[in-house]
Protein backbone atom coordinates (compact mmCIF):
# COMPACT_ATOMS: atom_id res chain seq x y z
CA UNK A 1 0.00 0.00 0.00
CA UNK A 2 1.42 3.44 -0.96
CA UNK A 3 2.10 5.94 1.80
CA UNK A 4 -0.84 8.32 1.04
CA UNK A 5 -3.19 5.32 0.66
CA UNK A 6 -1.99 3.86 3.97
CA UNK A 7 -2.42 7.24 5.72
CA UNK A 8 -5.93 7.58 4.26
CA UNK A 9 -6.80 4.04 5.31
CA UNK A 10 -5.57 4.68 8.87
CA UNK A 11 -7.54 7.93 9.01
CA UNK A 12 -10.76 6.21 7.93
CA UNK A 13 -10.12 3.43 10.45
CA UNK A 14 -9.74 6.03 13.22
CA UNK A 15 -12.93 7.81 12.15
CA UNK A 16 -14.89 4.56 12.12
CA UNK A 17 -13.43 3.63 15.53
CA UNK A 18 -14.63 6.96 16.98
CA UNK A 19 -18.07 6.24 15.52
CA UNK A 20 -18.15 2.80 17.19
CA UNK A 21 -16.88 4.23 20.48
CA UNK A 22 -19.64 6.85 20.61
CA UNK A 23 -22.29 4.38 19.36
CA UNK A 24 -21.79 2.14 22.40
CA UNK A 25 -20.75 4.89 24.81
CA UNK A 26 -24.19 6.49 24.55
CA UNK A 27 -25.91 3.13 25.12
CA UNK A 28 -23.68 2.13 28.04
CA UNK A 29 -24.18 5.53 29.69
CA UNK A 30 -27.80 4.82 30.60
CA UNK A 31 -28.77 1.22 29.87
CA UNK A 32 -27.02 -0.47 32.80
CA UNK A 33 -28.06 2.10 35.37
CA UNK A 34 -31.62 2.84 34.26
CA UNK A 35 -32.81 0.04 36.58
CA UNK A 36 -31.08 1.43 39.70
CA UNK A 37 -32.31 4.93 38.74
CA UNK A 38 -35.92 3.75 38.47
CA UNK A 39 -35.57 1.73 41.68
CA UNK A 40 -34.30 4.87 43.46
CA UNK A 41 -37.58 6.54 42.41
CA UNK A 42 -39.42 3.64 44.09
CA UNK A 43 -40.73 2.31 40.79
CA UNK A 44 -42.10 -1.23 40.97
CA UNK A 45 -40.33 -4.22 39.45
CA UNK A 46 -43.03 -4.46 36.78
CA UNK A 47 -42.35 -0.87 35.66
CA UNK A 48 -38.60 -1.53 35.43
CA UNK A 49 -39.37 -4.71 33.48
CA UNK A 50 -41.49 -2.69 31.06
CA UNK A 51 -38.76 -0.10 30.62
CA UNK A 52 -36.29 -2.83 29.66
CA UNK A 53 -38.81 -4.45 27.29
CA UNK A 54 -38.74 -1.41 25.03
CA UNK A 55 -35.33 -2.22 23.54
CA UNK A 56 -36.34 -5.69 22.33
CA UNK A 57 -39.60 -4.26 20.94
CA UNK A 58 -37.53 -1.72 18.98
CA UNK A 59 -35.26 -4.58 17.86
CA UNK A 60 -38.28 -6.31 16.30
CA UNK A 61 -39.36 -3.14 14.47
CA UNK A 62 -35.83 -2.23 13.38
CA UNK A 63 -35.46 -4.64 10.39
CA UNK A 64 -38.65 -3.19 8.87
CA UNK A 65 -37.29 0.35 9.09
CA UNK A 66 -33.92 -0.70 7.70
CA UNK A 67 -35.46 -2.73 4.90
CA UNK A 68 -38.19 -0.30 3.90
CA UNK A 69 -36.46 3.07 4.33
CA UNK A 70 -32.84 3.28 5.47
CA UNK A 71 -31.27 0.74 3.11
CA UNK A 72 -33.20 1.89 0.04
CA UNK A 73 -33.53 5.63 -0.09
CA UNK A 74 -30.92 7.51 1.95
CA UNK A 75 -27.16 7.58 2.40
CA UNK A 76 -26.25 5.55 5.47
CA UNK A 77 -24.31 8.32 7.25
CA UNK A 78 -27.28 10.70 6.93
CA UNK A 79 -29.78 8.21 8.32
CA UNK A 80 -27.34 7.49 11.14
CA UNK A 81 -27.01 11.21 11.90
CA UNK A 82 -30.76 11.84 11.82
CA UNK A 83 -31.58 8.86 14.02
CA UNK A 84 -29.01 9.86 16.62
CA UNK A 85 -30.16 13.49 16.69
CA UNK A 86 -33.79 12.48 17.25
CA UNK A 87 -32.84 9.72 19.68
CA UNK A 88 -30.53 12.07 21.57
CA UNK A 89 -33.29 14.64 22.06
CA UNK A 90 -35.56 11.85 23.35
CA UNK A 91 -32.94 10.84 25.93
CA UNK A 92 -32.37 14.45 27.00
CA UNK A 93 -36.13 14.78 27.46
CA UNK A 94 -36.44 11.55 29.50
CA UNK A 95 -35.82 13.09 32.98
CA UNK A 96 -38.29 15.91 32.20
CA UNK A 97 -40.80 13.32 30.99
CA UNK A 98 -40.38 11.41 34.26
CA UNK A 99 -41.22 14.55 36.22
CA UNK A 100 -44.47 14.87 34.24
CA UNK A 101 -45.57 11.23 34.35
CA UNK A 102 -43.75 7.87 34.36
CA UNK A 103 -45.62 6.77 31.23
CA UNK A 104 -44.07 9.69 29.37
CA UNK A 105 -40.65 8.50 30.49
CA UNK A 106 -41.37 5.12 28.89
CA UNK A 107 -42.49 6.93 25.73
CA UNK A 108 -39.20 8.87 25.61
CA UNK A 109 -37.16 5.68 26.09
CA UNK A 110 -39.23 3.90 23.42
CA UNK A 111 -38.67 6.76 20.95
CA UNK A 112 -34.96 6.64 21.68
CA UNK A 113 -34.75 2.87 21.24
CA UNK A 114 -36.74 3.01 18.00
CA UNK A 115 -34.13 5.45 16.72
CA UNK A 116 -31.15 3.65 18.25
CA UNK A 117 -31.70 -0.02 17.34
CA UNK A 118 -31.44 0.48 13.55
CA UNK A 119 -28.18 2.38 14.05
CA UNK A 120 -26.48 -0.85 15.26
CA UNK A 121 -26.95 -2.26 11.77
CA UNK A 122 -26.19 1.08 10.11
CA UNK A 123 -22.80 1.47 11.82
CA UNK A 124 -21.86 -2.05 10.69
CA UNK A 125 -22.97 -1.25 7.12
CA UNK A 126 -20.98 1.96 7.14
CA UNK A 127 -17.88 0.26 8.53
CA UNK A 128 -18.04 -2.65 6.08
CA UNK A 129 -18.50 -0.32 3.11
CA UNK A 130 -15.38 1.67 3.96
CA UNK A 131 -12.97 -1.14 4.83
CA UNK A 132 -10.52 -2.81 2.47
CA UNK A 133 -10.11 -6.06 4.44
CA UNK A 134 -13.31 -6.65 6.41
CA UNK A 135 -12.27 -9.79 8.25
CA UNK A 136 -9.10 -8.23 9.63
CA UNK A 137 -10.19 -4.61 10.11
CA UNK A 138 -13.73 -4.97 11.44
CA UNK A 139 -12.80 -6.57 14.81
CA UNK A 140 -10.24 -3.81 15.41
CA UNK A 141 -12.88 -1.16 14.78
CA UNK A 142 -15.71 -2.95 16.58
CA UNK A 143 -13.70 -3.49 19.77
CA UNK A 144 -13.87 0.29 20.23
CA UNK A 145 -17.60 -0.17 20.72
CA UNK A 146 -17.03 -2.41 23.72
CA UNK A 147 -14.37 0.01 25.00
CA UNK A 148 -16.91 2.82 24.60
CA UNK A 149 -19.46 0.85 26.65
CA UNK A 150 -16.90 0.24 29.43
CA UNK A 151 -15.77 3.90 29.35
CA UNK A 152 -19.38 5.06 29.68
CA UNK A 153 -19.91 2.80 32.68
CA UNK A 154 -16.83 4.25 34.37
CA UNK A 155 -17.73 7.86 33.55
CA UNK A 156 -21.21 7.38 35.03
CA UNK A 157 -19.84 5.76 38.18
CA UNK A 158 -17.00 8.23 38.71
CA UNK A 159 -19.46 11.12 38.28
CA UNK A 160 -21.74 9.35 40.78
CA UNK A 161 -24.64 9.31 38.32
CA UNK A 162 -25.45 5.60 38.94
CA UNK A 163 -28.91 6.39 40.29
CA UNK A 164 -29.12 9.93 38.99
CA UNK A 165 -31.10 11.40 36.07
CA UNK A 166 -27.88 13.04 34.83
CA UNK A 167 -26.99 9.73 33.13
CA UNK A 168 -29.60 10.59 30.48
CA UNK A 169 -27.97 13.97 29.85
CA UNK A 170 -24.57 12.28 29.37
CA UNK A 171 -26.12 9.69 27.03
CA UNK A 172 -28.30 12.22 25.17
CA UNK A 173 -25.38 14.62 24.75
CA UNK A 174 -23.25 11.79 23.36
CA UNK A 175 -26.02 10.87 20.93
CA UNK A 176 -26.24 14.46 19.67
CA UNK A 177 -22.45 14.55 19.34
CA UNK A 178 -22.50 11.30 17.35
CA UNK A 179 -25.38 12.65 15.26
CA UNK A 180 -23.36 15.72 14.26
CA UNK A 181 -20.21 13.64 13.81
CA UNK A 182 -22.04 11.19 11.53
CA UNK A 183 -22.52 13.92 8.91
CA UNK A 184 -18.71 14.00 8.55
CA UNK A 185 -18.38 10.22 7.99
CA UNK A 186 -17.51 8.86 4.54
CA UNK A 187 -20.39 8.90 2.07
CA UNK A 188 -22.07 5.47 2.00
CA UNK A 189 -24.84 5.04 -0.57
CA UNK A 190 -27.94 3.05 0.40
CA UNK A 191 -26.94 -0.63 0.01
CA UNK A 192 -30.33 -1.82 -1.28
CA UNK A 193 -31.20 1.08 -3.62
CA UNK A 194 -33.62 -0.02 -6.34
CA UNK A 195 -34.46 -3.33 -4.69
CA UNK A 196 -38.04 -4.15 -3.72
CA UNK A 197 -38.80 -4.56 0.00
CA UNK A 198 -39.71 -8.05 1.08
CA UNK A 199 -41.02 -8.96 4.55
CA UNK A 200 -39.51 -12.44 4.27
CA UNK A 201 -36.08 -10.87 3.77
CA UNK A 202 -36.54 -8.33 6.57
CA UNK A 203 -37.46 -10.96 9.15
CA UNK A 204 -35.13 -13.59 7.77
CA UNK A 205 -38.02 -16.00 7.18
CA UNK A 206 -36.13 -17.80 4.40
CA UNK A 207 -34.09 -19.30 7.21
CA UNK A 208 -37.18 -21.19 8.40
CA UNK A 209 -36.25 -23.98 5.99
CA UNK A 210 -33.24 -24.70 8.23
CA UNK A 211 -35.61 -25.58 11.08
CA UNK A 212 -36.49 -28.83 9.33
CA UNK A 213 -33.17 -30.13 10.57
CA UNK A 214 -33.63 -31.49 14.10
CA UNK A 215 -30.46 -30.14 15.70
CA UNK A 216 -30.88 -26.67 14.22
CA UNK A 217 -34.43 -26.60 15.56
CA UNK A 218 -33.13 -27.60 19.02
CA UNK A 219 -30.51 -24.86 18.78
CA UNK A 220 -33.06 -22.16 17.88
CA UNK A 221 -35.55 -23.39 20.50
CA UNK A 222 -32.91 -23.43 23.26
CA UNK A 223 -31.55 -20.02 22.17
CA UNK A 224 -35.08 -18.61 22.44
CA UNK A 225 -35.70 -20.20 25.85
CA UNK A 226 -32.36 -19.21 27.38
CA UNK A 227 -32.91 -15.58 26.35
CA UNK A 228 -36.18 -15.31 28.30
CA UNK A 229 -34.43 -15.21 31.70
CA UNK A 230 -31.79 -13.03 30.06
CA UNK A 231 -34.37 -10.24 30.13
CA UNK A 232 -34.34 -10.54 33.93
CA UNK A 233 -30.59 -10.05 33.96
CA UNK A 234 -30.73 -6.90 31.82
CA UNK A 235 -33.61 -5.51 33.86
CA UNK A 236 -32.54 -6.19 37.43
CA UNK A 237 -28.83 -6.97 37.66
CA UNK A 238 -27.88 -3.30 38.07
CA UNK A 239 -30.41 -2.78 40.85
CA UNK A 240 -29.29 -6.00 42.53
CA UNK A 241 -25.60 -5.02 42.38
CA UNK A 242 -26.46 -1.68 44.00
CA UNK A 243 -28.49 -3.31 46.73
CA UNK A 244 -25.75 -5.83 47.54
CA UNK A 245 -23.66 -2.80 48.42
CA UNK A 246 -21.58 -1.86 45.38
CA UNK A 247 -21.75 1.91 45.20
CA UNK A 248 -20.29 2.25 41.69
CA UNK A 249 -22.89 0.14 39.93
CA UNK A 250 -22.02 0.89 36.31
CA UNK A 251 -18.25 0.45 36.66
CA UNK A 252 -18.79 -2.78 38.62
CA UNK A 253 -21.02 -4.10 35.85
CA UNK A 254 -18.39 -3.18 33.25
CA UNK A 255 -16.14 -6.00 34.50
CA UNK A 256 -18.46 -8.21 32.45
CA UNK A 257 -17.52 -6.41 29.23
CA UNK A 258 -13.84 -6.54 30.18
CA UNK A 259 -14.05 -10.31 30.55
CA UNK A 260 -15.85 -10.40 27.20
CA UNK A 261 -12.79 -8.93 25.49
CA UNK A 262 -10.56 -11.49 27.23
CA UNK A 263 -12.72 -14.49 26.34
CA UNK A 264 -13.00 -13.32 22.74
CA UNK A 265 -9.25 -13.92 22.48
CA UNK A 266 -9.46 -17.30 24.23
CA UNK A 267 -12.54 -18.47 22.36
CA UNK A 268 -10.94 -19.79 19.13
CA UNK A 269 -8.58 -21.98 21.17
CA UNK A 270 -11.52 -23.43 23.10
CA UNK A 271 -13.56 -23.83 19.91
CA UNK A 272 -10.81 -25.93 18.35
CA UNK A 273 -10.83 -28.33 21.31
CA UNK A 274 -14.51 -28.39 22.25
CA UNK A 275 -16.57 -27.93 19.10
CA UNK A 276 -19.98 -26.27 18.78
CA UNK A 277 -22.02 -28.41 21.16
CA UNK A 278 -19.76 -28.07 24.17
CA UNK A 279 -19.03 -24.40 23.49
CA UNK A 280 -22.77 -23.70 23.57
CA UNK A 281 -23.23 -25.92 26.62
CA UNK A 282 -20.49 -24.07 28.51
CA UNK A 283 -22.14 -20.77 27.53
CA UNK A 284 -25.47 -22.01 28.93
CA UNK A 285 -23.78 -23.39 32.04
CA UNK A 286 -22.25 -19.96 32.65
CA UNK A 287 -25.78 -18.50 32.72
CA UNK A 288 -26.90 -21.17 35.21
CA UNK A 289 -23.87 -20.54 37.44
CA UNK A 290 -24.29 -16.76 37.21
CA UNK A 291 -27.94 -16.86 38.31
CA UNK A 292 -26.99 -19.42 40.98
CA UNK A 293 -24.23 -17.18 42.35
CA UNK A 294 -26.60 -14.21 42.45
CA UNK A 295 -29.21 -16.28 44.26
CA UNK A 296 -26.71 -17.69 46.76
CA UNK A 297 -25.21 -14.23 47.37
CA UNK A 298 -28.52 -12.53 48.09
CA UNK A 299 -29.12 -13.46 51.72
CA UNK A 300 -25.67 -12.70 53.15
CA UNK A 301 -24.66 -9.98 50.67
CA UNK A 302 -21.67 -12.00 49.48
CA UNK A 303 -19.97 -9.55 47.15
CA UNK A 304 -17.40 -11.91 45.59
CA UNK A 305 -20.21 -14.14 44.35
CA UNK A 306 -21.93 -11.20 42.70
CA UNK A 307 -18.67 -10.03 41.15
CA UNK A 308 -18.02 -13.59 39.95
CA UNK A 309 -21.46 -13.65 38.34
CA UNK A 310 -20.73 -10.39 36.54
CA UNK A 311 -17.33 -11.56 35.29
CA UNK A 312 -18.98 -14.70 33.88
CA UNK A 313 -20.52 -12.38 31.29
CA UNK A 314 -17.51 -13.01 29.03
CA UNK A 315 -18.28 -16.74 28.86
CA UNK A 316 -22.04 -16.18 28.71
CA UNK A 317 -21.72 -13.82 25.74
CA UNK A 318 -18.76 -15.20 23.78
CA UNK A 319 -19.37 -18.91 24.23
CA UNK A 320 -23.11 -18.74 23.66
CA UNK A 321 -23.94 -15.82 21.36
CA UNK A 322 -20.76 -15.68 19.31
CA UNK A 323 -20.61 -19.47 18.90
CA UNK A 324 -24.29 -19.42 17.95
CA UNK A 325 -23.60 -16.75 15.33
CA UNK A 326 -20.75 -18.84 13.88
CA UNK A 327 -22.86 -22.01 13.96
CA UNK A 328 -25.61 -20.34 11.94
CA UNK A 329 -23.02 -18.94 9.56
CA UNK A 330 -21.66 -22.43 8.91
CA UNK A 331 -25.07 -24.10 8.64
CA UNK A 332 -26.74 -21.66 6.25
CA UNK A 333 -25.73 -21.56 2.62
CA UNK A 334 -24.58 -18.25 1.14
CA UNK A 335 -28.04 -17.31 -0.19
CA UNK A 336 -29.81 -17.42 3.16
CA UNK A 337 -26.90 -16.64 5.51
CA UNK A 338 -28.00 -13.03 6.15
CA UNK A 339 -31.61 -14.16 6.60
CA UNK A 340 -30.56 -16.85 9.08
CA UNK A 341 -28.57 -14.36 11.18
CA UNK A 342 -31.46 -11.89 11.10
CA UNK A 343 -33.85 -14.63 12.16
CA UNK A 344 -31.62 -15.62 15.10
CA UNK A 345 -31.38 -11.99 16.27
CA UNK A 346 -35.18 -11.67 15.96
CA UNK A 347 -35.72 -14.82 18.05
CA UNK A 348 -33.14 -14.11 20.77
CA UNK A 349 -32.88 -10.34 21.13
CA UNK A 350 -36.42 -9.55 20.01
CA UNK A 351 -39.02 -12.24 20.72
CA UNK A 352 -37.45 -13.82 23.81
CA UNK A 353 -36.40 -10.60 25.54
CA UNK A 354 -39.66 -8.81 24.79
CA UNK A 355 -41.81 -11.41 26.54
CA UNK A 356 -42.72 -8.66 29.00
CA UNK A 357 -46.25 -9.77 29.92
CA UNK A 358 -44.92 -13.19 30.85
CA UNK A 359 -42.14 -11.55 32.84
CA UNK A 360 -44.68 -9.39 34.58
CA UNK A 361 -46.53 -12.49 35.76
CA UNK A 362 -43.22 -14.09 36.73
CA UNK A 363 -42.13 -11.05 38.71
CA UNK A 364 -45.49 -10.64 40.35
CA UNK A 365 -44.95 -13.98 42.03
CA UNK A 366 -41.57 -12.98 43.40
CA UNK A 367 -41.31 -9.25 43.94
CA UNK A 368 -44.98 -8.42 44.22
CA UNK A 369 -45.70 -10.18 47.49
CA UNK A 370 -43.35 -7.74 49.18
CA UNK A 371 -43.68 -4.62 47.07
CA UNK A 372 -47.07 -3.41 45.85
CA UNK A 373 -47.42 -3.53 42.08
CA UNK A 374 -47.41 -0.12 40.55
CA UNK A 375 -49.17 -0.26 37.20
CA UNK A 376 -50.19 2.13 35.77
CA UNK A 377 -47.08 3.83 37.18
CA UNK A 378 -47.42 6.81 39.44
CA UNK A 379 -45.42 10.01 39.32
CA UNK A 380 -42.47 10.10 41.74
CA UNK A 381 -42.97 13.81 42.37
CA UNK B 1 -11.70 18.52 64.71
CA UNK B 2 -13.04 17.97 61.23
CA UNK B 3 -10.82 14.94 60.77
CA UNK B 4 -11.96 13.59 64.11
CA UNK B 5 -15.61 14.05 63.10
CA UNK B 6 -15.00 12.32 59.79
CA UNK B 7 -13.21 9.49 61.54
CA UNK B 8 -16.11 9.08 63.94
CA UNK B 9 -18.82 9.53 61.29
CA UNK B 10 -17.02 7.28 58.76
CA UNK B 11 -17.60 3.91 60.42
CA UNK B 12 -21.03 5.02 61.63
CA UNK B 13 -22.03 6.07 58.14
CA UNK B 14 -20.65 2.80 56.75
CA UNK B 15 -22.72 0.88 59.27
CA UNK B 16 -25.86 2.87 58.41
CA UNK B 17 -25.33 2.26 54.70
CA UNK B 18 -24.87 -1.44 55.35
CA UNK B 19 -28.05 -1.55 57.40
CA UNK B 20 -29.91 0.29 54.64
CA UNK B 21 -28.55 -2.23 52.16
CA UNK B 22 -29.73 -5.13 54.30
CA UNK B 23 -33.19 -3.57 54.66
CA UNK B 24 -33.44 -3.05 50.90
CA UNK B 25 -32.37 -6.63 50.28
CA UNK B 26 -35.07 -7.79 52.66
CA UNK B 27 -37.70 -5.81 50.75
CA UNK B 28 -37.21 -7.95 47.64
CA UNK B 29 -36.71 -11.69 47.81
CA UNK B 30 -33.63 -11.62 45.57
CA UNK B 31 -32.79 -15.23 46.31
CA UNK B 32 -36.06 -16.33 44.70
CA UNK B 33 -35.71 -13.74 41.95
CA UNK B 34 -32.45 -15.32 40.71
CA UNK B 35 -33.31 -18.92 41.57
CA UNK B 36 -36.13 -19.07 39.00
CA UNK B 37 -33.92 -18.16 35.98
CA UNK B 38 -31.17 -20.41 37.34
CA UNK B 39 -33.46 -23.47 37.33
CA UNK B 40 -35.02 -22.49 34.01
CA UNK B 41 -31.62 -22.07 32.32
CA UNK B 42 -30.52 -25.40 33.83
CA UNK B 43 -33.55 -27.14 32.29
CA UNK B 44 -32.85 -25.55 28.89
CA UNK B 45 -29.23 -26.69 29.13
CA UNK B 46 -30.36 -30.26 29.83
CA UNK B 47 -32.69 -30.22 26.79
CA UNK B 48 -29.86 -28.93 24.63
CA UNK B 49 -27.45 -31.59 25.91
CA UNK B 50 -29.89 -34.40 25.23
CA UNK B 51 -31.25 -33.38 21.83
CA UNK B 52 -28.52 -31.45 20.01
CA UNK B 53 -26.36 -33.83 17.98
CA UNK B 54 -24.98 -31.76 15.13
CA UNK B 55 -21.50 -32.82 14.08
CA UNK B 56 -21.51 -31.07 10.70
CA UNK B 57 -19.59 -28.09 12.07
CA UNK B 58 -16.15 -29.35 12.97
CA UNK B 59 -13.96 -28.07 15.78
CA UNK B 60 -11.01 -25.94 14.71
CA UNK B 61 -12.84 -24.31 11.82
CA UNK B 62 -12.66 -20.74 13.06
CA UNK B 63 -9.87 -18.26 13.43
CA UNK B 64 -9.43 -15.58 16.07
CA UNK B 65 -10.43 -12.96 13.49
CA UNK B 66 -13.61 -14.80 12.55
CA UNK B 67 -14.59 -15.08 16.22
CA UNK B 68 -13.95 -11.39 16.81
CA UNK B 69 -15.81 -10.40 13.64
CA UNK B 70 -18.79 -12.58 14.60
CA UNK B 71 -18.91 -10.98 18.05
CA UNK B 72 -18.91 -7.54 16.49
CA UNK B 73 -21.74 -8.28 14.11
CA UNK B 74 -24.14 -9.29 16.86
CA UNK B 75 -26.79 -6.60 17.17
CA UNK B 76 -27.14 -6.32 20.91
CA UNK B 77 -25.67 -4.94 24.08
CA UNK B 78 -22.06 -6.07 24.53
Amino acid sequence: MSEPALAQHTAIGARLSIMMFLEFFLWGAWYVTMGPYLASLKMAGSYIGWAYSLGPIAAIVSPFFLGMVADRFFATERVLATMHLIGGVALLAAPFAMRQHPSLFLAAVLLHMLCYMPTLGLTNTLAFHNMTNQEKQFPLIRVWGTIGWIAANWVISKAQFDTDANMFYVAGGSAILLGVYSFTLPHTPPPARGKAFNIRDALGLDALSLLKEGSFFVFVLCSFLICIPLAAYYSFAGQFVGEVGFREIASTMSFGQMSEIFFMLVMPLCFARLGVKYMLLIGMLAWVVRYGLFSAAADDLVRWMVLGGIILHGICYDFFFVTGFIYVDKKANKNIRGAAQGFLVLVTQGLACSSAPRRRVCWSTTIAPRIPLNWPPRSPH
Amino acid sequence: MKDQAAATAGPAAEELLKQASVLQMQAINWQQVWLAPCLFAGAVMAIFFLFFHDRSVKAGEITEEQAAAAGGELDGAP
